[in-house]
């Protein structure tokens, strides 16, 4: 009979006993036993080798994003739909994992038409928008074709810097927020100066921490307008974080809960405050050409999305997209806005990254900012908890 | 995390990656520690630990409770079977063994927190595990750093659990016995006995 496998003798049997009474204990408490065998096991224990806190962070992000992407079924689009909307480019975002299928994805994407795609979130989407025709009823957008659709919009004021000012408790660069409707956001610990973060808001305002300048309670005038009720569609998938510059210039990162059942599409535009209020109870409102005018507001619309699109979609119109990586990660680039009026305008101003991490969305878009400093704003976002 | 609470995991990670994580929360430390013992290097560790949490992963949807012990033992598995087939691996990649992947316990540490854990006494103690036969080296390590049950290393190795309890009694035993003597030799280096006249 092999040693090994020979009965254990009085003083294994205590050994083990002493082991075991060790192993007991919860790790990190081990107390010294009455034995050197149960010591030297509480001894191999507590030395147990410990993995770097960065890269247990890094591996954990990756794989919730693999795991997310597993799980979003892939949704198929025909060459008609991709004609319909235009050049549809998707992709995966994200986790270093994902980044060689990401970019197989993308050629596969721009190499041919219609093909079924296995790739999901994040996704820009290029496409063309009808005018903001903003009714007196904002849970709904009319369009030219008279189809009504639910969108969500959340107005963040140009007017800020002297706002910050009074702000007691601004985001501080570096710190990861816990909002009450769950969702964690990181602020970047890099912000070009004299650039300053200024405030957080959230697709459900109602969650939003009063500390910080909301639309509600210190964007800067104008409430009662009626475009500027939240609708009832109670979606807390977005946080904004928002920032600017002396000359109100925005840097707005937005964070989208990646959620394989939600299926929408946000965009970010520009337009000019309305100079007069569309009557009450008005189905058709003048054009926004028409109703604008004198300052300025970034709207986020999160609408659903069309046909049969899953995930979240970044909705781009025609211009640069391009590939490129932010700290290692899948991501886009784009420049340009859309106009109240339905246009994309890219005349240089507004730049944006696109990426996920962490099980999250994010859109990160400025005025005046190069790519090399956005990038840079990007990767500084602290990893979360 | 009780075992009835972890089937409830289980169960979600199979299509909630949020609950995925939580099984990474709880099981990372020793998967890690397990592996990086294993294999020495701090590289190779991280490559392989992130491999068999990707495999989990993978896996998870064919988990079944019938057939596991528990979802650690189901884990560490997954751990010792990619362990194996890294060694083949490096065994047809690398035509020489490096004195670190031959000696990884004598090996410098490489970060601050763990300079301050392998000060000279626990150097020794692990390098002495390396003196223990594989099998003994391998219960223990599971034992100590996987903070796996008998029970659960007997189902990763496929071993009877009676021979789990023996091997590890053995082999700690043994392992104080090495440790005893390196340590003694140790402090004879350090303090030479003076010549009587």
């Amino acid at each position: 009979m092999p040693a090994d496998e020979a009965p254990m003798s009085a003083e294994e049997w205590a050994a083990l006993d002493a082991i075991e009474a060790t192993m007991a204990q919860p790790p990190g408490q081990t107390s010294p036993t009455d034995t050197n065998v149960g010591n030297l096991a509480a001894l191999l224990r507590a030395t147990a080798p410990r993995a770097d806190e960065q890269y247990r962070r890094r591996l954990r992000a990756a794989l919730i994003t693999a795991a997310t992407q597993r799980r979003i079924p892939a949704p198929r689009f025909s060459r008609r739909q991709l004609l319909a909307a235009g050049l549809t480019v998707a992709t995966l975002g994200g986790a270093a994992l994902g980044a060689p299928q990401a970019r197989a994805a993308l050629s596969a994407v721009l190499g041919g038409g219609s093909r079924t795609r296995t790739m999901t979130a994040p996704v820009v989407e290029r496409g063309t928008r009808l005018p903001l025709d903003l009714t007196a009823d904002p849970q709904y957008w009319v369009g030219p074709e008279q189809a009504q659709r639910a969108y969500f919009l959340t107005n963040i004021y140009r007017e800020r810097w002297a706002q910050r000012q009074q702000l007691q408790r601004p985001p501080q660069a570096g710190a990861v927020v816990t909002l009450p409707n769950g969702a964690q956001l990181p602020i970047p610990v890099y912000l070009p100066d004299p650039f300053r973060w200024q405030g957080i808001t959230a697709t459900n305002q109602v969650n939003v921490p009063s500390e910080y300048i909301t639309e509600k309670n210190g964007g800067g005038g104008g409430s009662g307008l009626p475009w500027e009720r939240f609708p009832t569609y109670n979606n807390t998938i977005g946080t904004y974080l928002i920032g600017g510059d002396p000359n109100d210039h925005f840097i707005i990162l937005q964070q989208f809960r990646v959620n394989p059942d939600e299926a929408i599409i946000v965009s970010i535009f520009q337009m000019l405050v309305p100079t007069t209020v569309p009557p009450m109870g008005s189905p058709k409102a003048p054009p926004a050409a028409g109703r604008y005018g004198e300052r300025t507001t970034l709207g986020i619309i999160v609408e659903p999305a069309r046909d049969d699109h899953i995930g979240i979609a970044v909705q781009t119109g025609p211009g640069t997209l391009h590939a490129i990586t932010v700290a290692g990660t899948a991501a886009w680039q784009f420049g340009g806005i859309w106009t109240a009026e339905g246009q994309w305008l890219n005349d240089g101003t507004w730049r944006s990254l696109v990426w996920s991490r962490d099980g999250y969305l994010y859109c990160l878009s400025a005025e005046t900012l190069t790519e090399a400093e956005l990038l840079r704003v990007a990767a500084s976002l602290p990893a979360l908890p | 995390m009780s075992e009835e609470h972890e089937r409830v995991i289980v169960e979600r990670a199979r299509r909630d990656p949020a609950a995925f994580a939580i099984l990474y929360d709880r099981y990372f430390p020793q998967i890690y520690a397990y592996t990086r013992h294993r294999l020495g290097n701090e590289q190779d560790a991280e490559d392989l630990v992130a491999e068999i949490f990707l495999n989990a992963l993978t896996a998870i949807e064919r988990f079944t409770w019938r057939h596991e012990v528990s979802c650690a033992a189901w884990l560490f598995r997954i751990a010792h079977n990619r362990r194996a087939n890294f060694y083949r691996q490096q065994a047809r990649r690398r035509t020489t063994i490096t004195f670190e992947a031959a000696n990884p316990e004598l090996t410098a540490p490489s970060r601050p927190d763990e300079i301050v854990l392998h000060d000279e006494v626990v150097t020794t103690l692990h390098a002495q595990l390396a003196r223990l036969s594989p099998r003994q080296r391998e219960i223990v390590a599971l034992r100590c750093f996987g903070e796996l049950r008998n029970q659960e290393i007997a189902a990763v190795l496929g071993l009877d659990e009676r021979t789990v309890a023996a091997h590890l009694s053995r082999g700690l035993r043994e392992l104080q016995r090495h440790f005893r003597t390196a340590t003694a030799d140790d402090e004879e280096a350090k303090c030479p006995p003076t010549k009587h006249r």
